[in-house]
């Protein structure tokens, strides 16, 4: 395959598996930093961190697709004409587009939550000391 | 009062995390507008920008390393003992900015794996990656752009 599409569908597949891996939040256990422990289950009212779970996730679906993409991509034939493959221009554009837009929907979809979830809506008032 | 991990590096943790997020705003700007530049057709700003993306790539991981660790000091001492009970909004601030630095993770790496072809590859193949290039160039700085806002704003809250 040519290079340049190579590595454009290697980092289209990343992007678009590390978006889905954060959407779906597989389970991972969290950090407890007063314990020093993890833990499946999130215990209320003791301080626990799921970014760390949820991070590695991302980075590991999105790792193993990219390795996979790779690899697969790798044993393209090349076409009638001898020259490596190129995906069509319309292709190209698209999944640029939905690469882009499935971090940008990834990152709404946290803004959304957590804004939502604190408050951070409302007004920022900070308490007189 | 029981110590965090990595709690006694946090104040050294959180400059380094501060000088890296300062560099990675200014590369992620000049990337981009060596990319203007080139669109341009000035074809010499195309070193510049694999040479940003470089930058780029390393000074996020540091930024990303470095707030990864003192991440626990700040989920007890600050958040914990402050933002949740105090002022809750703050903590949606920091919390969207800690998952937006998990997303930019494969947007970097794109502009990193990209810059490549950018640089060397034919006319024609340097053409169909300059959208994607782009489209990922400006969700990095819109990402940088608010953690480096958040991570500000935050540690200013109590100071004067």
């Amino acid at each position: 395959m040519n290079r340049t599409d190579y590595l454009l569908l290697i980092t289209a597949i990343v992007a678009l598996a590390f978006a889905a891996a954060y959407h779906f939040k597989p389970p991972a256990p969290r950090y407890y930093p007063l314990e020093n422990t993890w833990k499946m289950e999130n215990v209320k009212g003791v301080p626990s961190m799921g970014w760390y779970g949820r991070t590695a996730w991302g980075v590991g679906i999105g790792a193993a697709a990219g390795l996979v993409a790779a690899v697969v991509l790798l044993a393209v034939p090349k076409g009638a004409d001898g020259e490596p493959r190129r995906l069509p221009g319309w292709l190209i554009s698209v999944l640029s587009l939905l690469a882009v837009l499935a971090l940008i929907g990834a990152a709404g979809e946290v803004l959304h939550h957590e804004f939502h979830k604190w408050g951070t809506c409302g007004a920022w008032t900070i308490p007189s000391r | 009062m029981d110590t965090v991990a990595f709690e006694p590096a946090a104040k050294w943790l959180l400059f380094v995390h501060f000088v890296s997020g300062v560099i990675v705003l200014s590369t992620i700007v000049h990337l981009l507008w060596r990319m203007v530049d080139y669109l341009r057709g000035h074809g010499g700003q195309r070193f510049r920008v694999w040479l940003h993306s470089v930058i780029l790539a390393i000074g996020y991981v540091v930024c990303f390393v470095s707030g990864a660790l003192v991440y626990p000091t700040f989920r007890v001492r600050v958040r914990a003992e402050f933002f949740d009970q105090a002022i809750p909004w703050a903590t949606g601030l920091f919390e969207t900015k800690e998952h937006w630095a998990s997303i930019g993770l494969p947007a970097v790496l794109g502009l990193l794996l990209l810059a490549w072809p950018l640089t060397q590859a034919k006319p024609e193949d340097r053409r169909r990656i300059v959208p994607i290039y782009i489209g990922l160039a400006v969700v990095v700085l819109g990402i940088v752009g608010y953690n480096v806002w958040a991570g500000w704003y935050l540690s200013t809250i109590l100071c004067v």
